[in-house]
């Protein structure tokens, strides 16, 4: 279960804060959506529950653990956190495997190996492992990421804006094959979107941020 | 607009890569010429030492610089420092300090009862004894004052690269240092290599710190060789042994570049804010910038001032105002005939596509990559051999006979070979930025060559020509080595009356002319960052 209460952060540049004491709860294997304007904090939010921002007041904790208090800031490195980014942020300079096993390099080679191939398997682009990511198309890319965060079993996946790179024609599909990955591994996921379709389609929890403030939080009934 | 009839333009700027290349060529040529018997001496006896100590200053040199250009460029690109852009300008600027002047402080204050001896005695302990003018000494000299080099071109790789990708490395389970091993450096390997090669180019280029250092080079060689032993073949085989060990660098250089096209980092909108940096690095940040900025800047300055101080009542300032002149003539003759060059090629090269003006796009900027001596012995080679052919014509208008070796213009044509490159590139950019539209637009407008040329482009080009000029007047202003072989007799600037006093055992004499060097350059260099600043924004 993942717990966020009263989480506040101020970037260092700013006066006004961009998250004002956000509380919000999501139980285990649910999918939270996260929707507001842009500037709103939604994606900020994210970064603190990756560890990648510090609040400066709150409590952040993940499957009763806090990752995050005043005296306590796990680093991103060890909080068992994957992440999804908007651009996938896959490193260029290695091939499929290298990035997957990037992430579980400490496993034995055998072990290692049978990540990899599940992973594969399970974003459907075995037999891929050789290509570098400028020879995917940008849909694999996502894919491969996805196969990637997903490898080292992170307690909590988090998705940026998952689906706004992509045409309007590929974007059900590519929700539906990408969700239906999520749901077959059964993790937390919280995903921030701009597009309140993919949150009606895909969320049990939808909230809404604006000017860093909890606007609205509904339970959601799927279509 | 890209007519098959062959343009004016095009004549002239075949011209102009014509003559940058023709010195080349004859030294080429040269080369099939019957071995002489003291270049046998030399490849048994010499060859190997030059060949062993020029490539063991690049990889020292080239090692230091890089270990040091990485972490300063890290540092300024990632975390949030007090006063940064101030930090930023001092990090960049013992790149005013020519090595060789460098070297002649550092000679200064380690020599038998230099500074640090008379130092030491003051504070009444023993003093101690270092022998720079060796191996060590010379890439610790070289590695202060050509750092800037490498540290320029990484941090603007560093600037551009997502730094999502970082992030996603921490997500994965990875600390920061071991991000920085296993993601950034390899990534950003093709722009570290290239800041390296240009520091290597540098080190290959100079003549005055190895020669005081007493360090046989291919440089010093070439030098001795012609001078010495008088042997024009021996010097011209030397030189391109040298080239060869050039020519394997840029190998280098465009393999790692070709792979590292792979990662090049895309422009960013997401750059995210400085970080406030761990209290460990700061402190280790602070203490190595301090002892670099000490060491490069601070006490060389200060060394020269003092030195300068000593000998204003010796020093013979009579010729001052002839030196002067000397220097910021020949300096601004250079930068305007580089100028006009790189506008007419630049607009060449718009205006037609096509494999001849990639290649001349090559050729202009080859000068930069070859060593001053190569370019030295190419340009005397080429003028003699004009010189004879133009005999008749000197005996018609009364002229002395090597009228052309004699004068000044020698000079300047090697100058203009060597530093075009460096106007060129940023009128180039200046160019490619500005694209067609702008011309085509005044062309439909019933505009001629010459009006959009002057009414439209030149004016839109503006900033890339102040870069250039001022780039290239600097680097004109701190050259020795084609200065001092080719100069006319009783020619002297700033940088050559440097090197006299210093080899002649008179640095404090020569501290003021260092200093003038070193003045004009900062102001350039310091106007400059503020001019590309302003202009961004």
């Amino acid at each position: 279960m993942i717990e966020c209460k009263d989480i506040s952060f101020r970037y260092s540049n700013a006066i006004e804060p961009t998250l004002n004491k956000l509380s919000f709860s999501l139980h285990n294997g649910g999918v939270l959506a996260v929707v507001g304007p842009s500037g709103g904090g939604k994606s900020t939010l994210l970064r603190v529950i990756a560890g990648l921002e510090t609040p400066y007041e709150g409590t952040l904790s993940i499957n009763n653990k806090i990752v995050f208090n005043l005296n306590n800031n796990v680093k991103p490195e060890n909080r068992g956190i994957g992440m999804l980014f908007q651009d996938y942020a896959l490193f260029p300079h290695m091939n499929v495997k290298k990035n997957i096993e990037y992430g579980i390099d400490h496993l034995p080679k055998k072990e290692r190996k049978q990540r990899l191939d599940e992973v594969l398997e399970l974003v459907a682009l075995g037999g891929y492992e050789k290509r570098y990511p400028h020879e995917l198309s940008g849909g694999q890319q996502q894919r491969i990421a996805l196969a990637r965060a997903l490898a080292p079993k992170p307690k909590l996946l988090l998705l940026d804006e998952p689906f706004s790179n992509l045409d309007t024609h590929l974007l059900k599909k590519v929700r539906d094959d990408l969700f239906n990955i999520i749901r077959k591994t059964n993790i937390t996921t919280i995903m921030v979107t701009h597009n309140p379709e993919d949150a009606k389609a895909e969320a049990d929890k939808i909230i809404s941020i604006v000017d860093g403030r909890i606007d609205r939080e509904v339970m959601n009934e799927k279509d | 607009m890209k007519g098959r009839r062959i343009s004016p333009l095009h004549v002239i700027a075949s011209i102009i890569i014509m003559l940058i290349l023709l010195p080349s060529l004859m030294i080429v040529i040269r080369l099939f010429q019957p071995v002489t018997e003291s270049w046998i001496h030399i490849k048994t006896y010499l060859l190997k030492d030059y060949l062993i100590n020029s490539i063991t200053l690049i990889f020292l040199v080239g090692g230091v610089t890089c270990l040091l250009g990485i972490f300063f460029a890290w540092s300024l690109s990632r975390y949030k420092w007090k006063y940064t852009k101030t930090l930023e300008i001092l990090l960049f600027l013992p790149m005013a300090i020519p090595p060789y002047i460098g070297g002649y402080v550092y000679g200064g204050i380690f020599t038998s009862f230099g500074t640090l001896h008379r130092i030491m005695l003051t504070l009444g302990l023993k003093p101690i004894k270092i022998d720079i003018l060796s191996m060590g000494g010379a890439v610790f000299v070289f590695s202060l004052f050509l750092m800037p080099y490498v540290m320029l071109v990484t941090k603007g790789f560093f600037n551009r690269l997502p730094k999502n990708i970082e992030e996603s490395s921490r997500l994965l389970g990875k600390s920061r240092f071991q991000t920085f091993y296993k993601i950034i450096l390899p990534m950003s390997r093709g722009a570290i290599i290239g800041g390296v090669i240009l520091v290597a180019l540098e080190v290959l280029n100079d003549y005055g710190l190895v020669k005081y250092f007493g360090i046989p080079t291919f440089s010093t060689a070439i030098y001795t060789t012609w001078f010495g032993l008088s042997d024009v073949d021996g010097a011209i085989r030397l030189a391109s042994s040298l080239m060869i060990i050039v020519i394997i660098i840029l190998l280098v250089e465009q393999f790692f570049r070709g792979r590292g096209r792979l990662s090049q980092a895309k422009a960013v909108t997401d750059l995210g804010t400085k970080k406030v940096a761990p209290i460990g690095y700061k402190i280790l940040f602070y203490i190595v910038g301090t002892i670099y900025l000490l060491l490069s800047l601070i006490i060389p300055v200060a060394q020269l001032i003092h030195w300068s101080t000593l000998a204003k009542d010796t020093v013979v300032l009579r010729n001052l105002d002839k030196i002067l002149k000397n220097t910021l003539i020949t300096a601004i003759i250079v930068t305007i005939v580089i100028i006009m060059c790189s506008i007419i090629i630049g607009n060449f090269n718009r205006l037609h596509s096509g494999i001849i003006t990639k290649i001349y796009a090559r050729i202009v900027i080859v000068g930069y990559s070859i060593p001053a001596s190569i370019i030295a012995i190419a340009v005397l080679v080429f003028f003699i051999a004009a010189d004879r052919s133009l005999g008749g014509i000197y005996g018609f208008f009364g002229l002395k006979n090597l009228f052309l070796t004699s004068s000044v213009f020698m000079l300047i044509f090697a100058l203009t070979i060597r530093f075009m490159a460096i106007g060129y590139n940023s009128v180039e950019s200046g160019f490619s930025k500005m694209g067609l539209k702008y011309y085509e637009a005044s062309k439909l407008l019933g505009k001629g060559e010459w009006h959009t040329f002057t009414k439209v482009d030149l004016p839109i080009l503006k900033p890339a020509i102040i870069s250039a000029m001022i780039l290239t007047f600097v680097d004109v202003l701190k050259e020795l080595p084609l200065t001092l072989i080719l100069r006319p007799f009783n020619f002297d600037t700033l940088a050559t009356k440097v090197y006299t006093y210093a080899n002649d055992e008179m640095i404090h004499e020569g501290s003021i002319y260092a200093l003038m060097i070193i003045g004009v350059s900062t102001l350039a260099l310091v106007f400059l960052l503020g001019f590309r600043k302003e202009k961004a924004e």
